[in-house]
């Protein structure tokens, strides 16, 4: 007589490390990126972030597939979360939406502002003493 | 679009070699296409942070405009940019 015993998976089918290996890449993806700042394009279009969150939530699923224990799959879950966060954040959250005029003007509008001290100062005059970096932040605080 | 007050803090705070204007009613801002509306502290409207890099004829020889807030030109950028001038 056969009994339908549940038996403990075999160690083959065991999956917990590369699950945890998975959540690993996910966390350290915001780190790549910020150590990616200084190279244009991979700080514009976050490939380092992008690649890590990939690769970890691949292994998360993949070891999830096989191992099918709680932990396992609740991390292959932990993984996609942060993926998604990620990408609210990346398209959500953190995108800026200059206007067309940012990309399309060729000549530099003329103007005159205040600076610090109250004084006026026009761009016109600034540009008739040579070149000038015009830049515009966020503010200060 | 902090006022000259703030903006002369942070010069003295920092001790800058470059003059610092302010647009406070976001005229400039909006007409260089960089409005961020309600992207400030409290909901206030502020700027996308961009670099224009004026030749003396007006016109732009470079120009960096952020699509993210992390995204700002390095200074290498900025300066190789100017190197070429």
């Amino acid at each position: 007589m056969i009994h339908d015993v549940p038996t403990a998976l075999p160690p083959s089918a065991r999956r917990l490390p590369l699950a945890l290996l998975g959540v690993l890449l996910c966390l350290a993806a915001p780190f790549a990126w910020a150590l990616a700042l200084n190279v244009p394009w991979l700080r514009s279009t976050g490939a380092p972030a992008w690649l890590l969150l990939g690769t970890g939530a691949l292994l998360g699923l993949a070891a999830a597939r096989a191992d099918r224990r709680r932990i396992v799959r609740v991390l292959a879950w932990v993984d996609t979360g942060l993926l998604l966060v990620f990408g609210w954040l990346f398209f959500g959250f953190a995108a800026l939406h200059p206007q067309a005029a940012a990309e399309d003007l060729a000549r530099a509008p003329d103007f005159t502002l205040p600076d610090d001290d109250g004084r006026p100062v026009t761009l016109s005059k600034e540009l008739s003493h040579g070149p000038v970096l015009l830049v515009f932040y966020r503010g200060h605080w | 679009m902090d006022p000259p007050a703030t903006s002369h803090a942070l010069v003295a705070a920092e001790d800058l070699p470059f003059r610092v204007l302010s647009d406070t009613t976001g005229d400039v801002i909006r007409r260089y296409g960089l409005l961020h509306p309600g992207g400030g502290p409290g909901g206030t409207d502020i700027a996308v942070p961009a670099q224009f890099l004026l030749r003396p004829d007006g016109s732009i020889a470079w120009r960096h405009v952020s699509r993210l807030i992390q995204d700002r030109a390095a200074p290498a950028e900025t300066l190789a940019a100017i190197a070429a001038l």
